[in-house]
C-alpha cells in the first residue's frame, strides 16, 4: 500500500514537472535560508550554555534611578565585591574579574594579549577546563589558553616556564601554572591568560575605593536562594555603603525601584549576559535574533503557500483519481494519508536540496556577515536540530499536504468524478495567500529602499570633521605615545604630503584595533551638574582634524604645557552660557574645591566626535598630559595621492617604532566601521527580499500556468468570437495584478508604521518620502507583470482550434 | 438482495423542486442481470447512483443485502464499496498515473489483502482478459476498449456480489462494444455476479434477462 503512494506519488511529480520544479527549488531556497539563519540564531542563544553550574551564575549590575532616566551599569568597584559576600547571605562564591590588555613576552616572542585578573573561585564556578599542568590560580602564576600555548612555546611544554607581563610601564614575571583549553566561541568572558586580581597594578591604589567603578562582578548563589532575596538584601548594601550617592539622588528627586530604592543591586543569570543592556559583555539584541527567526519562519511560510496554492490548483486534475478511489473502497482517512504522503515526499526532495544549497552557500554566508567562520555545518547535526528540522519537516507537510487533502476528501463522490470540484472557495482561499506573500514582498522591498537611503545619509552626512585625508595610527599599549608622537613628527614634518600631527585619547569610529571608549565628567557649577565627554589631545588637534574655531584659540605651543586649558565644543558653550556665563572663553573655573583653577582657551564647531546613533553631546577636550599619553596618532595628509601618503607614513612609523605592527586606516573607514550592524541589516534585508521575491515570483509562475491551463476552452472561445491576442494576455494578467494592487494598498500602511519606529532609533534620520512606496510597488507589478506575461501570451497565440479540440 | 421501497430524488430549484425519480419501487435478486433504459434526462444514472450508494435518495427505503442503506455509516459504506461492490464507468475513469497491473491491484490494497494473493489474483485477471502483454502499460497507451476491458478487471478482481455499469459502451464502436458486453454475460452467467447496466442500446438490453423501463423519473 504504502509503495503504490510512494509510486503515485513519484509518477506525479514527475508528470507535472515544472510545478514540481516550481515546489521543489522555492521550497529548497526557503529551507536553505531558514536553515543558515537559525544556524546563526542557535549560535546566539548557545551563549554560556557550557558552564556546568549555569543555574546558580549571574553577574551583577546596578541600576540608578533618576528623576528624569534610569542608567544602568555592570562595572563595579574593587572592595564590592568581597564586601558584598561578606555581608549578603546566600552567595557561595564570588568572584571579580578585570580586564587588562597587555603585552607577554618570552624570550623574543612578544604580543598583545587578553589578560584578565580574577579571584580564585573563577575557576570553581566557571567551567573553563584545563588542559594540563595545575589548574590552581597562585599568586604569581598565570593560566594561560592552548592558543598562547601554541604561539609562545611551540612545541614546549610551558607549565612551570616563566613569562613577562607589562604592568604600567614596567615587566613584571609570572610563572606558568597550567594550561587552559581554548574558550569557547560561544563564551561571553573571553581570554588569553588569567591571573590573580592583586597583581591588578592599579589593586593597591584602589583596593579600598568604591568610588572606581572598573571592574566586573559575578556571584554563585547557594541553591535554593532567589535572585530576589539577593536584590532585596542589596538595597541595604548600596544604602549603606553608597549612602552619600543616594542621599544626593534622593535630593534631586530620583525614583525608587520596587524594592523602595534609588540604587538597585541586580542580578543577570549568566545566559542573559550576552543579551542584557545591564551588561558590558552584551554582543547581541534578542529582537534582532527574533526578527531573523521570523524571517526564517516567513520564508518557509511562503514557500509553503505555493505548495498548498500549487497543491489545490493540482486538485483539478487530481479530483478523478480521488472519486475513482472512493468508490473503490478507499476510506478518507487513507486520501489524506496518501496526499500528505505526496507532500512529505516533495519535503524530503526539497530539504535534501536545502542542505546541499546551505553546504554550499555557508562559507559565503560567513564572509558576508561576519569577519570569521563562526557558523559550522556541525550545528545542524546536533540531535536538537536534526528533531527541530523533522518536526517542521513534519507539521509543513501535514498542513501543506493536508489541506488540499482534506478539501479533496471531502468533496462529494459524484461531483468529483464528474470532474467539478468547488471552485469558488478554493479561489478566495488562493487569492488571500497570493495577498499575502505579495505583501510581504512590498514590506521588505520598502524597506530595503529606507534602510538604504539611511545607511546612504549616515555614510554621506558631513561629520563636521576631515574623514578623508586623515590618517588613524592606533598606539600599542606598550609604546609611549608621547614618545611616538614626537618622533613621527620629526620624521614627517618635512614630508611634502603630510600637513600636520597630532594625538588623542579617542579614535574616530572604530579602527583596526577594534576598540572605542568614552569617559565623561562630572562637576558642579553654581550647584548645578555640569557633564562633558572629556577627551586627551594633543596640539594641532583642530588644524588636523579641519575643525573650526568660534572662539578663542587651539592650544598654543608658544604658551608652554597648557595643563589647565580646555578646547570646548558649542553644546559645552551652550550649556555654560545657560548657567549665566556670558563669555565662555576666558572663563575660569575649578571642578572640586581644592582641585585647580581651569580656563576656556577656545570653542569649535560641533563634529559628531561619536556615531550618527546618538545626538553630538558636549566635549572637553584638555591638552595630553605626561601621564595620559595619546592612545591614536593623527597625520592629515595632502589631497591627491592618498595611497603614497599612507606609504610615508608607514615608512616614518617603521623607523619610529621597529617591529610594531602597522595598524593605521583612514578616518572614513573608521567611521563606517560604526554602521557594520546597519550594513549587515541591510545585507539581511535585501537577501531577505530577493528570497521572498524569487518564492512568490514562482509561485505566481505556476498557479498562472495551471490557472491558464484551467482556461484553455474559454480562451478558444473568445479567440473564435475575436478576441485579439493582447486583449487575451491583458484579460489573464488583470486577474493576477489585482491582486498584486491590493498586496501594494495592504503592505503600504506597515511599512511606513515599521520603518518609522525603526528610524526613531537614529539621532540623525532621513523622512520617509512616498514615492518610496510609489517606487515599491511599481517595481512589485512589474515583476509580477514580467513573471506572468510569459504564461498568458502563450495562452493568448495558441491556436483556438487545438484549445477547443482538446475538451 | 436489491430491494427499493418508494424512492424518491429532488433537487430544490428556486422556490419549487427538481423531481428526477419518483416513487420508484424496484427488486433486483441475486443473479439477475439488468438493464436500466430510458431517454436522457429520464433519471436512470441516478437510480444507478443510488443503487451504487454514490448518492442518497431523498425519500424511500433501499435495502442492499437485506440491510437498510440509509442507516449505515460511511465505514460500513466504504466496507461495501471494497467487497461488495464493483463499479464501470462510460469514461473508464482509470487512474493515468497507474499501470494496468496496479489499477487493477489498487481495490485489493485497500481490502488489505496480503502480497501473494494480491499477486495470484491479478494475475488471473490478466490471464482471462488475456492483457498479460499488455499489463506495464500506462492507460493512455491503450484503445478505448482495452481501457474498459481494464475497467471491468479492475470491478471485478475483489469479488463483488453486483457490479453497476453506466453505459459501459458509450464510449466504443459496435465491436469493441460487443466483447465487452459478452464479457458482461459471461460473469454473469460463469461467476454468478449480479449486473445492473444503463443503456441506450436494444442491442446490449439483450445481452441481459431483465429491462427496466424509465421515464420521467417513473419505472414502467
Amino acid at each position: 500500500m504504502f509503495r503504490n503512494y510512494l509510486k503515485i506519488a513519484w509518477r506525479n511529480i514527475w508528470k507535472a514537472k515544472q510545478v514540481s520544479a516550481v515546489n521543489i527549488i522555492g521550497l529548497a531556497v526557503a529551507i536553505a535560508g531558514a536553515l543558515l539563519l537559525c544556524i546563526t540564531v542557535y549560535r546566539e542563544f548557545s551563549f554560556d550554555n557550557f558552564h556546568e553550574k549555569k543555574d546558580y551564575l549571574y553577574q551583577v549590575y546596578r541600576e540608578e534611578f533618576h528623576a528624569d532616566k534610569t542608567e544602568s551599569h555592570s562595572n563595579m568597584s574593587f572592595p564590592l565585591g568581597p564586601v558584598l559576600k561578606a555581608e549578603v547571605p546566600g552567595i557561595k562564591a564570588l568572584t571579580r574579574l578585570a580586564n587588562g590588555a597587555t603585552v607577554m613576552k618570552v624570550g623574543e616572542t612578544s604580543q598583545t594579549i587578553g589578560l584578565r585578573y580574577v579571584d580564585s573561585a573563577f575557576l570553581d564556578m566557571f567551567t573553563f577546563p584545563g588542559a594540563s599542568g595545575s589548574h590552581k590560580l597562585d599568586m604569581n602564576s598565570v593560566l594561560i589558553s592552548e592558543k598562547m600555548a601554541g604561539i609562545f612555546f611551540k612545541d614546549q611544554d610551558p607549565v612551570g616556564k616563566t613569562v613577562l607581563l607589562r604592568a604600567g610601564t614596567e615587566w613584571k614575571s609570572y610563572t606558568v601554572a597550567g594550561v587552559l583549553k581554548n574558550v569557547p566561541d560561544n563564551s561571553s568572558i573571553r581570554f588569553d591568560a588569567l591571573a590573580r586580581l592583586e597583581t591588578h597594578p592599579s589593586y593597591l591604589r584602589d583596593r579600598e575605593s568604591w568610588g572606581n567603578f572598573s571592574l566586573e562582578v559575578f556571584v554563585q548563589l547557594n541553591p535554593g536562594v532567589s535572585p530576589e532575596s539577593f536584590e532585596r538584601r542589596g538595597k541595604i548594601f548600596m544604602e549603606k555603603h553608597y549612602a552619600e550617592d543616594v542621599q544626593r539622588m534622593k535630593a534631586a528627586g530620583a525614583r525608587k525601584d520596587k524594592f523602595g530604592g534609588v540604587l538597585h543591586l541586580g542580578l543577570l543569570p549568566i545566559r542573559e549576559i550576552h543579551f542584557s543592556e545591564h551588561s558590558n559583555l552584551q554582543d547581541a539584541k534578542k529582537p534582532i535574533l527574533y526578527m531573523l527567526l521570523f524571517i526564517a519562519a516567513f520564508l518557509l511560510f511562503i514557500a509553503s503557500i505555493n505548495f498548498l496554492n500549487l497543491t489545490l490548483a493540482r486538485a483539478f486534475t487530481r479530483a478523478k483519481e480521488v472519486g475513482m478511489r472512493k468508490t473503490l473502497g478507499a476510506a478518507r482517512s487513507q486520501l489524506v494519508l496518501q496526499l500528505c504522503g505526496e507532500a512529505l515526499v516533495l519535503f524530503v526532495i526539497s530539504l535534501a536540496l536545502g542542505l546541499i544549497i546551505t553546504w554550499f552557500v555557508l562559507p559565503h554566508y560567513n564572509s558576508m556577515f561576519f569577519s570569521k567562520a563562526v557558523y559550522s555545518f556541525s550545528i545542524l547535526l546536533k540531535p536538537k536540530f536534526l528533531l527541530g528540522i523533522l518536526a517542521a519537516l513534519l507539521l509543513i507537510s501535514f498542513l501543506a499536504g493536508g489541506y488540499p487533502a482534506w478539501v479533496l476528501s471531502r468533496t462529494h463522490t459524484l461531483l468529483v468524478l464528474k470532474g467539478k470540484v468547488s471552485s469558488g472557495k478554493t479561489n478566495y482561499f488562493r487569492n488571500t495567500l497570493i495577498v499575502t506573500q505579495f505583501v510581504f514582498s512590498c514590506l521588505l522591498i520598502c524597506g530595503t529602499i529606507i534602510a538604504w537611503q539611511q545607511m546612504n545619509y549616515l555614510r554621506n552626512r558631513p561629520l563636521g570633521f576631515n574623514t578623508h585625508e586623515v590618517v588613524s595610527i592606533p598606539v600599542s599599549p606598550d609604546l609611549n605615545g608621547h614618545q611616538l608622537l614626537a618622533r613621527l613628527r620629526a620624521e614627517l614634518e618635512q614630508q611634502p604630503d603630510i600637513l600636520s600631527l597630532t594625538g588623542s585619547s579617542n579614535n574616530f569610529g572604530r579602527g583596526l584595533d577594534g576598540s572605542q571608549s568614552t569617559s565623561i565628567i562630572n562637576f558642579q557649577l553654581f550647584d548645578k551638574d555640569v557633564n562633558g565627554h572629556w577627551q586627551a589631545v594633543d596640539y594641532d588637534y583642530v588644524k588636523t582634524m579641519d575643525l573650526q574655531l568660534v572662539a578663542g584659540k587651539d592650544f598654543d605651543r608658544s604658551m608652554g604645557l597648557d595643563s589647565f586649558g580646555f578646547v570646548i565644543n558649542e553644546r559645552m558653550a551652550k550649556q555654560l552660557l545657560a548657567l549665566g556665563i556670558k563669555e565662555p572663553v576666558g572663563y575660569r573655573f575649578r571642578m572640586d574645591s581644592e582641585g585647580p583653577e581651569y580656563h576656556i582657551n577656545g570653542i569649535v564647531k560641533d563634529f559628531h566626535f561619536k556615531s550618527l546613533h546618538e545626538e553630538i553631546a558636549p566635549l572637553i577636550m584638555h591638552l595630553n598630559q605626561q601621564d595620559e599619553r595619546p592612545l591614536y596618532i593623527f597625520v592629515k595628509t595632502k589631497p591627491g595621492n592618498l595611497p603614497a601618503s599612507m606609504k610615508t607614513i608607514e615608512a616614518a612609523f617603521k623607523k619610529a617604532a621597529p617591529g610594531q605592527a602597522f595598524l593605521a586606516s583612514f578616518v572614513n573607514e573608521n567611521t563606517e566601521k560604526q554602521y557594520k550592524f546597519e550594513a549587515t541589516l541591510m545585507k539581511i534585508f535585501i537577501s531577505g527580499a530577493v528570497l521572498t521575491i524569487i518564492i512568490s515570483c514562482m509561485g505566481l509562475f505556476a498557479i498562472a500556468m495551471l490557472a491558464i491551463a484551467r482556461r484553455t476552452k474559454e480562451i478558444g472561445i473568445r479567440k473564435v468570437l475575436g478576441a485579439s491576442a493582447a486583449g487575451i494576455a491583458g484579460l489573464i494578467a488583470a486577474d493576477f495584478l489585482k491582486l498584486v494592487a491590493l498586496a501594494i494598498l495592504i503592505a503600504t500602511p506597515v511599512a511606513w508604521y515599521v520603518m518609522s519606529e525603526w528610524l526613531k532609533g537614529y539621532a540623525y534620520r532621513i523622512g520617509i518620502s512616498w514615492w518610496v512606496f510609489v517606487l515599491a510597488g511599481l517595481l512589485a507589478v512589474l515583476i509580477a507583470a514580467a513573471t506572468i506575461s510569459f504564461q498568458s501570451i502563450r495562452a493568448a497565440l495558441v491556436n483556438p482550434v487545438k484549445s477547443l479540440r482538446s475538451e | 438482495m436489491i430491494q427499493l421501497r418508494n424512492i424518491s430524488k429532488h433537487y430544490p430549484v428556486g422556490f419549487g423542486k427538481h423531481e428526477i425519480l419518483k416513487n420508484v419501487d424496484l427488486v433486483i435478486h441475486e443473479g439477475e442481470f439488468v438493464s436500466i433504459m430510458g431517454p436522457s434526462g429520464s433519471g436512470k444514472s441516478t437510480l444507478l447512483h443510488i443503487l451504487g450508494l454514490l448518492e442518497e435518495p431523498s425519500e424511500g427505503e433501499y435495502l442492499f443485502q437485506g440491510e437498510l442503506v440509509h442507516k449505515m455509516n460511511d465505514k460500513k459504506r466504504t466496507q461495501l464499496h471494497r467487497g461488495a461492490i464493483g463499479f464501470v464507468f462510460q469514461a473508464y475513469h482509470l487512474i493515468d498515473e497507474l499501470t494496468v497491473y496496479e489499477n487493477i491491484e489498487t481495490p485489493l490494497l485497500y481490502k488489505n489483502m496480503p502480497s501473494s494473493e494480491r499477486k495470484s489474483r491479478v494475475a488471473d485477471i490478466l490471464d482471462r482478459f488475456n492483457m498479460v502483454a499488455k499489463k506495464d502499460l500506462f492507460p493512455n497507451q491503450l484503445s478505448g476498449g482495452q481501457q474498459q476491458l481494464v475497467g471491468i478487471a479492475r470491478a471485478i478482481v475483489a469479488e463483488p456480489a453486483v457490479i453497476f455499469a453506466d453505459e459501459p459502451t458509450g464510449n466504443l464502436h459496435s465491436d469493441q462494444a460487443k466483447t465487452i458486453m459478452e464479457l458482461f454475460a459471461e460473469l454473469n452467467k460463469k461467476d454468478g455476479i449480479t449486473i445492473v447496466q444503463v443503456t441506450h442500446s436494444d442491442l446490449n438490453a439483450g445481452y441481459g434477462n431483465k429491462v427496466i423501463q424509465i421515464m420521467d423519473g417513473r419505472v414502467k
